[in-house]
């Protein structure tokens, strides 16, 4: 196999004639190469390399952790940071650094799973009403419009002190929240496709709405609902440590920040290390994800389809 | 345009409707029965049945919410279950202190954040663009309470020249309030300023790209001029929708800010209301202040078709 390769053919690919249906993109390929302009965005790749390593540390916190995160020192409450507590000790002489680790295990696996149920319920409406339009957009619209008329902590608030918060509950909560604003982007994202020719040609082609809805709209809206997502992730995170903080989310004795700041804050006139690191450490998590998301949407969405 | 207003009116009196039945459904009807939810581990039979009593909660639900519904609009909103003291005055009384703290953060907020968006949008990607925009991102980025906490730590603690609490009542005199008032509304014109400063800045932006204001421009107007006049009407117009969401944000800022603080608002008594399982008490808050967000986005509607001559309502 000794023949020139084409200019524009990737190495290892293929290396039979062309063919526009054997060389069309597949939709991942095509969004993996848009990505590759990140290289050019210097911020974004270190946001990116700060979320990473707040992943790592929500997957391997606990075996990093220089102490277990509940392990009380008797002996050593609220000391400052030191040799053998980095980050100091707390109230109950629990080592600061090893639950400010720990806790980006449980900060990063309530968003990310309350973001997961809202995206897809946002998703689902979204493609619903902008598909379909007429009367059910009517009524799924006015809905969204009426969840939305609650300022967002609020209604949390309302349906967590009813049914009590546990872990379910505040998936649930913050999912419901946080839907109708994807809802809407995915509508008009929808709104925009459903014109195109495309379509119609599916629809002659006899293709059902579900197959039309899934495999012709929903790959060309993803750009959008991708960046929809992240920005969203991050008012997640930000809605989930407020109620951590109003002793609403994440019950003790877990390390998720929110409720750390909200417990340190009694002693913070004489332990302010307490609350500043678990606040430094949420404050850079959502500036990375905000910084990641906005440079997300000039590469995937702003510079268009040149 | 008068046609517009009363629909537009209609419209909010339907949501508001809705509202009150969607509190009412989801803290009364949707738990099966409130009394166990409130006792919880220390429900017997006997103080359950008192409580459902009390509650009157023999009643249909239908029935119930109708009288709740009425109650609300005649000013009888009940009591406390906590507190023992009639829900009217008490919340009326906290929606005039957490007014002040809104109105000071929205009034000092949203010029500050309109001025900031203005000068990083006109010099979009100068080092002033840069800087601004940078810090309003990192603005967004940090939580209320830790803003709070640390006003708290470095002025309260360290430097000691502010108030860590800002318990106001009645009888202080103006120097004391206002002292205690400055932590909370900087505090929460810092979140507001972010939000409208970002929006304010990709808006300009984008207007000072547009044909018409390099038409001003080429015909010689100053720039004074092809800002404030030409760039500025057109900019400021999906800023104003960002802003009525804000005070969303605002009133959620409140319920954070007012038990950092200790302020006693309306935020406070929600969570009061929130840590107390106080049904009632927490059904006429939220209902009061999701009025007061539905009040903000129909004003801000208004303002939205006065500035904008050419748009049509269907």
């Amino acid at each position: 196999m000794q023949e020139p390769t084409p200019t524009f053919a990737v190495k290892g690919v293929s290396t039979q004639p062309d063919n526009i249906t054997q060389n069309r993109p597949t939709q991942l390929s095509f969004l993996l190469r848009r990505m590759l302009k990140l290289r050019q965005h210097p911020a974004g790749l270190l946001a990116l390399v700060f979320i990473v390593l707040y992943l790592f540390l929500a997957i391997f916190g606990e075996q990093i952790a220089p102490y277990p995160y509940t392990q009380q020192h008797y002996t050593d409450t609220l000391k400052p940071p030191s040799i053998t507590y980095w980050f100091g000790t707390d109230q109950f002489g629990r080592d600061v650094l090893s639950r400010v680790i720990v806790g980006s295990r449980d900060v990063l696996l309530l968003a990310f799973s309350a973001i997961s149920f809202s995206g897809l319920l946002g998703l689902f409406i979204g493609l619903l009403a902008g598909y379909y339009g007429g009367l059910l957009d009517e009524l799924l619209m006015r809905l969204m419009d009426i969840i939305m008329s609650f300022p967002a902590l609020l209604l949390a608030l309302l349906i967590l002190s009813v049914y009590g918060s546990n872990f379910f509950n505040l998936i649930l909560t913050l999912g419901i929240v946080f839907a109708p604003f994807i809802a809407r982007v995915v509508r008009s994202a929808v709104l925009d496709v459903r014109s195109l020719e495309y379509i119609d040609a599916a629809r002659l082609r006899g293709e059902g709405d579900f197959y039309i809805m899934t495999q012709e709209i929903l790959p060309n809206i993803i750009p959008v609902v991708i960046v929809e997502f992240s920005l969203n992730f991050s008012y997640t995170i930000l809605a989930g440590a407020s109620l951590g903080f109003l002793g609403l989310g994440v019950q003790p004795p877990s390390p998720d920040w929110g409720l750390q700041v909200n417990e340190g804050s009694l002693y913070a006139l004489i332990a302010p290390w307490v609350v500043i690191f678990p606040s430094i450490a949420i404050s850079i998590l959502v500036l990375s994800i905000n910084v990641f998301a906005d440079i997300l949407g000039r590469i995937l969405v702003g510079e268009g389809e040149s | 345009m008068v046609i517009f207003l009363l629909r537009r009116l209609a419209f909010m009196l339907a949501t508001l409707l809705f509202i009150s039945l969607l509190i009412f459904v989801v803290t009364e009807v949707l738990p099966g029965d409130v009394a166990t939810a409130i006792l919880g581990r220390r429900a017997t039979v006997e103080n359950l049945a008192a409580l459902r009593e009390q509650l009157g909660l023999e009643r249909p639900a239908t029935t119930r919410y109708v009288d709740w519904l009425t109650g609300m609009l005649r000013g009888d909103w009940g009591d406390s279950l906590t507190l023992k003291v009639p829900i009217y005055p008490l919340v009326t009384e906290r929606l005039g202190n957490s007014l002040i703290l809104a109105t000071l953060a929205f009034v000092i907020g949203v010029p500050l954040g309109l001025f900031l968006g203005i000068i990083a949008g006109l010099m979009q990607d100068s080092w002033v663009d840069h800087l601004i925009s940078g810090s309003l991102l990192a603005l967004i980025s940090i939580p209320e309470f830790v803003l709070a906490t640390t006003g708290i730590m470095v002025f309260a603690y360290q430097f000691q020249i502010l108030p860590a609490t800002s318990t106001i009542e009645a009888n202080m005199n103006w120097q004391t309030v206002l002292l205690a008032l400055i932590l909370p509304t900087t505090t929460l014109v810092l979140g507001m300023l972010a939000h409208v400063g970002r929006m304010m800045r990709t808006s300009i932006a984008e207007v000072m790209h547009s044909q018409y204001i390099r038409t001003a421009t080429l015909k010689g107007l100053k720039m004074r001029v092809v800002v404030l006049r030409h760039a500025l009407p057109n900019a400021l117009l999906p800023t104003i929708s960002v802003i009525a969401l804000e005070v969303g944000y605002l009133l959620g800022g409140i319920v954070v800010i007012e038990n950092v603080f200790a302020y006693p608002g309306l935020g406070r008594l929600m969570l009061r209301g929130v840590t107390n399982q106080d049904l009632p008490l927490l059904q006429a808050v939220t209902l009061i202040m999701t009025f007061a967000f539905m009040l903000a986005n129909f004003l801000a509607d208004m303002v939205y078709m006065m500035l904008n001559p050419r748009i049509r309502y269907e």
